[in-house]
């Protein structure tokens, strides 16, 4: 049974579908990506997941129990923590009340403490600004705080929507080997990225999603095939690509 | 494009939401003519409201943007007619300090009606100019401190207005009848204005402000357009408070009438002619039977009479359970629909 | 010198009462973008409540009155606010503008229209006199009572876990429910800190006025939006800054305005909301980044 199964999902904006009847499955422990271009329905699929936007129709369940109609904060308790576009730090508040918001959901106060001091040490960025505002931080260090924040509600699965977004390509390997590092130790993972080349190394299935349906599926390398990609990507129907 | 005359299925068609709302009001008028004269007086009272209401509608629903000002409109209508039709022998006692152009003028009612529309009409540009520029919570705001602007001066410019005190000797010319043709006119200019270029652009830009910048559509100059026009029909409705009454008086165009014409407008659906009309009908029945029960029903010997306030509670309990039940209104924002039926008989066919 | 040592006190004073308005109103307006016009009846109906128990003992009146306006603030959430939180801030205010106007008819029902004359803590309204300086001992006890609600409540917003949850859910509602974030919780605790801060605004205005009547909170309620505008709407420390301001420059104008400009006082105050508006949507005290989606 997979841990999460999105079941012929759709989502519309008033007049708008943004997702039409998507299925996807991600299995315990796999590192998969959903790419596509912008507009593709990509963040709208991640809030739908996380009831962070309602769906119109379908389902979503996650280790095996229906998510429908449950609010974000009760989702996000299931085991889910969603790392969102353009990270959405508070950026009036510090990094430190930053990191701890991300263990909302948690009651053992002990081991908040030791994550915190867990999750400096991994990112010794934050033990050195803990008290600056997070807006302070550059694009890269944000993004480790945004990762840092999701993982102090020990999730058992990481969404992440463009992580990359607006990095340097050096950061952006960072980001990633610290992604695949969570996935070596058994987190599963669902990135969801506009640039496939990004993905196409560390994830083990990859989704291409345009104009709100699948319109691939499989391994990797479906993205190295150019032929598909352009026609995932620009399409062959009369939408085009922002459809 | 050759021009040709639109075929009588498209004319009725055409002029159908107007035309039914307006049959349902002469009927209704016409049914209260017939009662007595405490009726046809809540009649009145009720098809004053409208004018304000529809007149409130022409900015509210074909924008979108919220007015809590509008009431300010009635009172510089109400105040500017009186200053200008209330006969000179009033004037020389009542308000001896008015300047003496004003003190000394003695218009025919109708033509200080207009002179009174085109007075708000012009505050509502002048003011119009910067408010329309705030949108949402910005512009009920901006539009509310707008109201309390234009209470605070005339509340405080007694030689103007007699402050607190009511400015009397209104000719009294308002009954059912001038009434009803005020509410009538006021809803032929609201459907005119909603069925122009103008104001489907504005209703274009209620749904979605900016595809509608992004065809052309200048916003801000069709809210000030709209809110101009609104303007000058809730100044009517102040000239016809204060002609029905034979007073003005600041308090009576403050925060109680924003909150009733907010309300019909609310209950009966800001999006459509129809929500307007038909809020402003059914609110006033539910509030003169609420007015009665505070008067006291007899049931046998006994009198019931319920505290005051219960107009005032049940127009805002009404209020709330509409937002929350149906937020968009007894009418759901649209017009009254063409019936088959009439279709049928008139030889149309069905679309 | 004495004077101006008593404007002062009296400027601070005012602008206590308008800020504990304006953080009432803007507690809730930062995490619902709802701007509360009924606060003004949370206040009045403290007043009322004093006025129904005081006759046993002064400290109970005072207990029992801020919890029935915890509750009322409470119940008011839950019955008309929740159902319309997704719906837009225009649906949401005009709701405000009925639940303030059914509170105001329900009261008017109850205690009827007319200003009912109460006297309470009669104490607080001797002065303080030293030298030629009289400060009565109510203005002293507003500006204290004040600042210690302001400590304490900027401690629980700092220090406690829930508080930064509060200021996280105040700048971004839906990340921080994707935290976990429990929104019906944050609102309702707004909601009864807000009815705490209009139960003490109703314990002062009763002393200071010593009249009740049921539309006595809308005049408070209009202060206490015009300073939340002046202060950035969003920003509670705006919105403290921005009562201060309005306290001073109401004192000010009572003193500085030639005595035939004093009925217009209202007229500057609202022009400069809507200069503010236009201008400066951000509020006076914030920089132009901090631009809030208004």
């Amino acid at each position: 049974m997979s841990l999460l199964a999105v079941d012929d999902l759709a989502v519309r904006y008033g007049p708008i579908a943004a997702l039409r009847g998507v299925s996807v499955a991600v299995e315990e422990g796999e590192f998969v990506g959903v790419v596509g271009p912008n507009g593709a329905g990509k963040s709208t699929l991640l809030f739908a997941i996380t009831g962070a936007v309602r769906a119109e129709a379908g389902s979503v369940s996650f280790d095996g129990q229906a998510l429908s109609g449950l609010a974000p904060e009760d989702i996000v308790r299931r085991g889910m923590a969603l790392v969102p576009e353009g990270r959405e730090l508070f950026g009036e508040l510090t990094v430190e009340e930053n990191l701890r918001l991300g263990a909302t959901i948690r009651r053992d106060r002990g081991g908040v403490e030791a994550d915190v001091r867990a999750q400096m040490e991994a990112f010794p960025i934050l033990a050195e600004r803990r008290r600056a505002r997070a807006e302070k931080l550059s694009g890269g260090e944000q993004q480790m705080l945004a990762v840092a924040r999701a993982l102090m509600g020990r999730p058992r699965m990481l969404l992440l929507d463009e992580p990359s977004l607006g990095l340097a390509p050096l950061i952006t390997r960072q980001v990633y080997e610290t992604l695949t590092g969570l996935n070596r130790e058994g987190m599963t993972i669902l990135v969801v990225e506009q640039n496939p080349a990004r993905i196409i190394d560390v994830a083990r299935r990859v989704y291409v999603l345009r104009s709100g349906r699948i319109a691939r599926s499989g391994p990797p390398d479906i993205l190295s095939r150019r032929e598909e990609l352009d026609e995932a990507y620009f399409g062959f129907d009369e939408h085009g690509r922002d459809a | 494009m050759q021009a040709r005359l639109p075929s009588l299925e498209e004319a009725v068609r055409g002029v159908w939401p107007l035309l039914s709302l307006a049959v349902i009001l002469v009927v209704l008028v016409a049914l209260c003519s017939l009662g007595p004269v405490v009726l046809q007086r809540v009649a009145t009272d009720a098809l004053i409201k409208l004018v304000m209401v529809v007149g409130l509608y022409v900015f509210v629903g074909n924008s979108g943007v919220l007015s809590f000002g509008h009431a300010s409109f009635m009172m510089l209508g109400g105040y500017g007619a009186a200053w200008l039709d209330v006969p000179v022998r009033y004037k020389s006692i009542l308000m001896d300090e008015l300047p003496a152009f004003l003190g000394k003028a003695e218009f025919h009612p109708g033509l200080a009606a207009l002179a009174a529309m085109g007075w708000a009409g012009a505050f509502a540009f002048l003011i119009g100019i910067p408010l329309m520029r705030l949108s949402g919570i910005g512009a009920a705001i901006g539009t509310f401190s707008w109201l309390t602007i234009v209470f605070v001066v005339h509340a405080g410019w007694e030689e103007m207005t007699g402050g607190t005190s009511s400015f009397n000797g209104l000719p009294i010319y308002v009954d059912l009848w001038v009434a009803l043709i005020a509410a009538l006119f006021v809803m032929l200019v609201a459907y005119v204005f909603q069925t122009s270029k103008l104001g489907l652009a504005l209703r274009a830009s209620r749904e979605d402000e900016a595809a509608a910048r992004a065809i052309g559509v200048n916003v801000w100059r069709a809210r000030i357009a709209s809110f101009v026009v609104s303007a000058m029909l809730v100044a009517l409705g102040g000239v016809l408070q204060g002609h029905f009454l034979g007073t003005v008086n600041v308090t009576q165009f403050y925060i109680g009438i924003t909150f009733i014409t907010i309300a019909m407008l609310v209950i009966g659906g800001t999006g459509s002619l129809a929500g307007a009309v038909i809020g402003t009908v059914v609110v006033s029945v539910i509030a003169e039977l609420l007015r009665q029960l505070e008067n006291g029903v007899d049931i046998g010997a006994l009198t019931l009479a319920a505290p005051a306030g219960l107009r005032e509670l049940g127009l805002a309990g009404a209020m709330m359970l509409i937002l929350i039940f149906r937020p968009a209104g007894l009418t759901g924002g649209r017009e009254l629909p063409f019936p088959a039926f009439l279709g049928a008989a008139l030889g149309l066919r069905p679309r | 010198m004495t004077t101006a040592i008593q404007v002062i006190v009296d400027a601070l004073s005012v602008g206590s009462l308008y800020a504990l308005t304006a953080l009432g109103i803007g507690l809730i307006f930062g995490i619902m973008r709802l701007i509360n016009f009924a606060h003004g009846e949370f206040v009045m109906i403290g007043a009322y409540m004093l006025m129904a128990i005081v006759a046993q003992y002064e400290p109970l009146a005072i207990i029992v009155a801020m919890v029935l306006v915890v509750v009322l603030a409470l119940f008011s959430e839950r019955i008309a606010f929740r159902p319309v939180r997704n719906a837009s801030p225009t649906t949401m205010l005009v709701t405000s503008f009925a639940v303030s106007y059914f509170l105001q008819y329900l009261f008017v029902m109850i205690y009827g229209a007319r200003p009912k004359g109460f006297e309470f803590l009669a104490g607080l309204a001797e002065p303080f006199v030293i030298g030629t300086i009289r400060i009565p001992k109510l203005n002293v006890a507003i500006v204290a009572v004040t600042i210690v609600l302001l400590a304490g409540l900027a401690l629980f917003l700092t220090r406690s876990r829930f508080g930064v949850q509060m200021r996280a859910a105040a700048l971004n509602f839906r990340m921080a429910r994707l935290l976990g974030v429990r929104a019906d919780r944050v609102i309702a605790v707004a909601f009864a800190l807000s009815g705490i801060l209009a139960g003490v605004t109703a314990i002062f205005i009763t002393v200071q006025g010593g009249t009740l009547s049921p539309g006595m909170g809308v005049q408070l309620a209009l202060i206490g939006f015009v300073a939340t505008i002046i202060g950035g709407m969003g920003s509670l420390i705006g919105a403290v800054l921005g009562g201060y301001f309005i306290g001073v420059v109401t004192v000010l104008l009572q003193f500085g305005l030639p005595l035939e400009m004093r009925p217009y006082r209202e007229a500057f105050v609202f022009a400069a909301v809507i200069l503010v508006l236009l201008a400066r949507p951000q509020g006076l005290f914030r920089g132009a980044e901090a631009r809030e989606r208004v």
